[in-house]
């Protein structure tokens, strides 16, 4: 355990090592600064352009072309290594409008790993994340941003004693930011997320319990994560390679990259929101 | 200027392909939205209601039309325990999901115990979760809802079943027993229903074991939907029979007994049986209860509650004899 734990340590130390670096070595062409055209990339309809790139400690992105931007999240990769085995996870975005003061993006991608139970059981989970985001210009400090998410999520597990079977949940999430740049380095946001529609969890498995058998096929009520919400002021400080996102709110915790929901009365209500990143 | 325009022109047709591909996508996510294949539950209510409110009048006539049938009805019920067979199944499945739901209501299920002298070892998160200072955590089903197909193969006539150090592998040459039982808010649903396929088991009166099968349609009533913990051989259970009842108690080969019958007991209470009468041209139309209580029998109708006798071929109250047959 304290190899694993050890190694994704390294892992962290080693992303991190190369964002950092990355903020010293990247040439003087790189693009940062909140300017006309980069934009806040997350909660927004922005993607980047074409062989642009950003490295961050939370996500890792390339703009294939100025309408899309590929991406991955890092954390399912580092935590998967932890519980040794790694959560492949894709994300694509395009900005399918961007004229004049709005912009239009959809982005959709997957999410699949593996949770070891026990010496005999998996669990694994497949997820489908769907948005759409719209952005608004105001005038040139003054943004807004609005999106939905919508996220499948399909289960399975098998080989243990008592289990084999599937679980599924769907839910939407719907968010706003406004954006508000008090300087070419800092920028203030104000972001509210809601979740007002959570499907009940299915599970269809079975009971090894020999005579009788048993097969179940149930609905778990979820229902205290409907309604869950998040209210996050923070600040994006960009300068000219290295970028920090940093907010804290109240209430429910939006896991970035698991696209999951943490009930806020879990982490006491706090929500973090924390990203170092460059771009060039 | 040309060459510049077919990139623009590639670049948005990738975007519009990739814009395609993304409601592909959500169609795609769209088939989890799965729901629970729960076949409906038989709809008990008009029994019940003919159970709380008899509606025949019953007079001597009415009676000697009757009364060798309810006679045989409570002797092949009481007789087989073919419900004590279907009660049995509802009870291990119930002490089952117990086993597994932890204080809060929730199923755990495949339970592996967190931290603790048993650390990685499975568990049942029940109350006796084998986890000393540890948690018994698994798939978790917060205070689930839905249905449970329970698929039961008989004991059949072999009477080893009842030696402690005997394990008999299920032999499906006994017959099944298939319910399903549905679960509101982590507690049992008041209704299960299904069916016997010639389930075989032994009855030991006095004693001596006597072989019994039953072969239908059974619907079950426990009255309210109910908790894990709760003792269900304690509960009034309606039942709702459609099938025969193979008994034999004397060892005269008897032809089976063909029964369509509504009747009420509680497990706990050995002695107790409330028959629904139908004596209507329709279903239901017309009922009225007939009940034996230990040694004491009667009858519950639109014109009263009286004490009666099948064997004496009459009915009383306080007053005296009020009709005979």
């Amino acid at each position: 355990m304290l190899r694993r734990i050890g190694t994704a340590l390294l892992l962290v130390t080693l992303l991190a090592g190369v964002t950092s670096a990355g903020m010293g070595l990247v040439p003087n062409s790189a693009r940062a600064y909140h300017t006309y055209n980069v934009r806040l990339l997350d909660t927004t309809a922005y993607s980047l352009h074409r062989r642009r790139v950003r490295i961050g400690l939370m996500k890792l992105s390339y703009g294939i072309i100025d309408q899309l931007q590929v991406s991955t999240y890092t954390m399912p990769w580092i935590l998967g290594a932890i519980f040794e085995d790694v959560a492949p996870n894709l994300e694509l975005k395009s900005t399918l409008y961007n004229r004049k003061r709005l912009a239009l993006s959809v982005s959709a991608g997957f999410l699949e790993g593996t949770i070891k139970q026990s010496d005999k059981t998996k669990a694994r989970y497949f997820l489908i994340p769907v948005s759409v985001a719209s952005s608004v210009r105001i005038n040139p400090a003054v943004s807004t941003h609005f999106g939905a998410l919508f996220t499948a999520v399909n289960g399975d597990a098998n080989g243990g004693e008592d289990i084999e079977g599937a679980v599924v949940i769907d839910f939407l999430q719907l968010w706003g930011m406004l954006e508000w740049r008090l300087s070419r380095v800092v920028a203030f946001t104000f972001t509210v997320r809601w979740v007002p529609y959570v499907s009940d969890v299915v599970v269809n498995g079975s009971l090894d319990t020999g005579n009788p058998t048993v097969d179940l096929a149930l609905e778990a009520d979820v229902s205290e994560l409907q309604n869950a919400f998040a209210v996050i002021p923070g600040f994006v400080f960009s300068w000219d390679r290295a970028n920090i996102r940093l907010g804290v709110g109240y209430s429910s915790f939006f896991v970035e990259g698991f696209f999951l929901v943490v009930p806020g009365d879990v982490l006491t209500n706090i929500s973090p929101e924390f990203d170092v990143f460059i771009r060039f | 200027m040309e060459c510049s325009r077919q990139r623009r022109y590639r670049r948005a047709i990738v975007a519009r392909s990739f814009s395609l591909a993304t409601l592909l996508l959500l169609c795609t996510a769209s088939l989890s939205c799965e729901s629970l294949n729960i076949p409906p539950a038989p709809d008990l209510r008009p029994v019940l209601n003919a159970f709380e409110k008899p509606s025949a009048v019953v007079d001597g006539e009415i009676m000697g039309a009757v009364a060798d049938e309810i006679a045989e009805a409570a002797n092949e019920i009481e007789g087989s325990e073919f419900f004590e067979e279907i009660l049995a199944v509802i009870i291990e499945v119930q002490q089952e999901l117990e086993q597994n739901t932890n204080e809060n209501g929730d199923l755990i299920l495949d339970g592996t115990c967190n931290g603790g002298a048993n650390d990685g070892g499975a568990c049942a998160a029940g109350a006796d979760a084998d986890c000393p200072d540890g948690t018994c955590v698994g798939l978790t089903v917060p205070r689930p809802n839905g249905g449970v197909q329970v698929n039961f193969i008989c004991d059949g006539w072999d009477e080893r079943q009842f030696d402690p150090d005997y394990e008999a592998d299920p032999d499906p040459a006994n017959g099944t027993i298939a319910l399903i039982v549905t679960l509101d808010s982590g507690s049992i649903g008041r209704v299960v229903w299904g069916t016997a396929d010639n389930c075989r088991y032994l009855v030991p009166i006095e004693g001596e074991n006597f072989q019994a099968s039953y072969d239908g349609g059974v619907a079950v009533d426990l009255g309210d939907p109910v908790p894990l913990d709760e003792d269900i051989t304690e509960l009034l259970v309606t039942f709702v029979v459609d099938g025969i009842i193979g008994f034999d108690p004397i060892g005269v080969d008897e032809s089976p007994f063909r029964i369509n019958q509504s009747f009420r007991v509680k497990l706990a209470d050995t002695d107790g049986l409330e028959i629904l009468v139908d004596i209507g041209e329709q279903p239901l139309e017309e009922t009225f209860n007939y009940f034996f209580q230990g040694t004491a029998q009667g009858l519950r109708a639109a014109n009263g509650t009286f004490g009666c006798s099948l064997e004496d071929r009459e009915c009383s109250d306080e007053s005296g004899p009020l009709f005979s047959w």
